[in-house]
């Protein structure tokens, strides 16, 4: 059976779309249960920073701002990754009540949103999306590979 | 500074949750179960067993990592203690 490319590729663009589009509606619906579980769940631990583009100077032992691996996985959501990280940037309140002085790596004096994560729910803020994603790329890889359902019926 | 944001202050999905860094261990449950949902999702022949399997998989994976998390202790707290020096 060939590889299902549109069926892939639906299910990067939206969590469990793949699986809809093939008629596999009660498991994409579930898909999307989880995902949105781990998803939601990433960013109420973290905050919308969980998601970004970059990793802050501060954070990077160089003091600049460097290319954010952990977006990689998170990019497996698809535009809602990208959303999300675009939105984030935006909603971290920057003013000048919200921000605290930190010391950078190179010794100087930083700051920072006072509502940036730290520790453990940076971490597990971060963890819970780039799992999100690399379900997801799980999930639309099968959705590729998967029979359609009269076949499968057929064959059982 | 974050754990100490007050819970009744705490504004979801601006601000990171409060009290996570003393609390961290409760949410590998709900990161477990995530995962469960979207693998059993696609893993199950049909859907209506989804529920049951998930749950079959979340108390497999949890007690795996108390079964880890005994071991290592006993490694760590017993049984390193009691091997010779030097």
């Amino acid at each position: 059976m060939p590889f299902r490319w549109p069926s892939l590729l639906l299910g990067l663009v939206f969590p469990g779309l793949g699986h809809w589009m093939l008629g596999e509606k009660g498991r994409a619906i579930r898909v999307v249960a989880g995902f949105l579980l781990l998803w939601f769940g990433g960013l109420l631990i973290g905050g919308p920073m969980s998601v970004a583009f970059r990793s802050p100077g501060y954070s990077t032992g160089t003091g600049l701002e460097e290319r954010r691996l952990w977006f990689l996985p998170q990019a497996g959501a698809g535009p809602i990754a990208f959303a999300t990280a675009a939105l984030g940037e935006r909603l971290v309140p920057m003013g000048e009540d919200d921000l605290i002085e930190i010391t950078l790596p190179d010794g100087s004096v930083g700051t920072i949103s006072r509502d940036t994560p730290i520790g453990h729910a940076a971490d597990f803020g971060t963890l819970f999306c780039a799992l999100a994603g690399l379900m997801n790329v799980a999930v639309a890889i099968d959705a590729g590979r998967r029979p359609e359902p009269e076949r499968r019926r057929a064959g059982s | 500074m974050i754990a100490t944001t007050p819970l009744l202050a705490w504004i979801p999905f601006i601000q990171p949750m409060p009290g996570v860094q003393s609390h961290w261990l409760w949410l590998l449950p709900v990161l477990i179960l995530g995962i469960a949902m979207m693998y059993k999702a696609i893993r199950v022949e049909h859907v209506d067993r989804w529920p049951r399997e998930v749950a079959i998989m979340v108390g497999q994976v949890v007690l795996a990592f108390i079964g880890l998390a005994v071991g290592l202790f006993l490694l760590v707290q017993v049984i390193v203690p009691i091997l010779p020096a030097g």
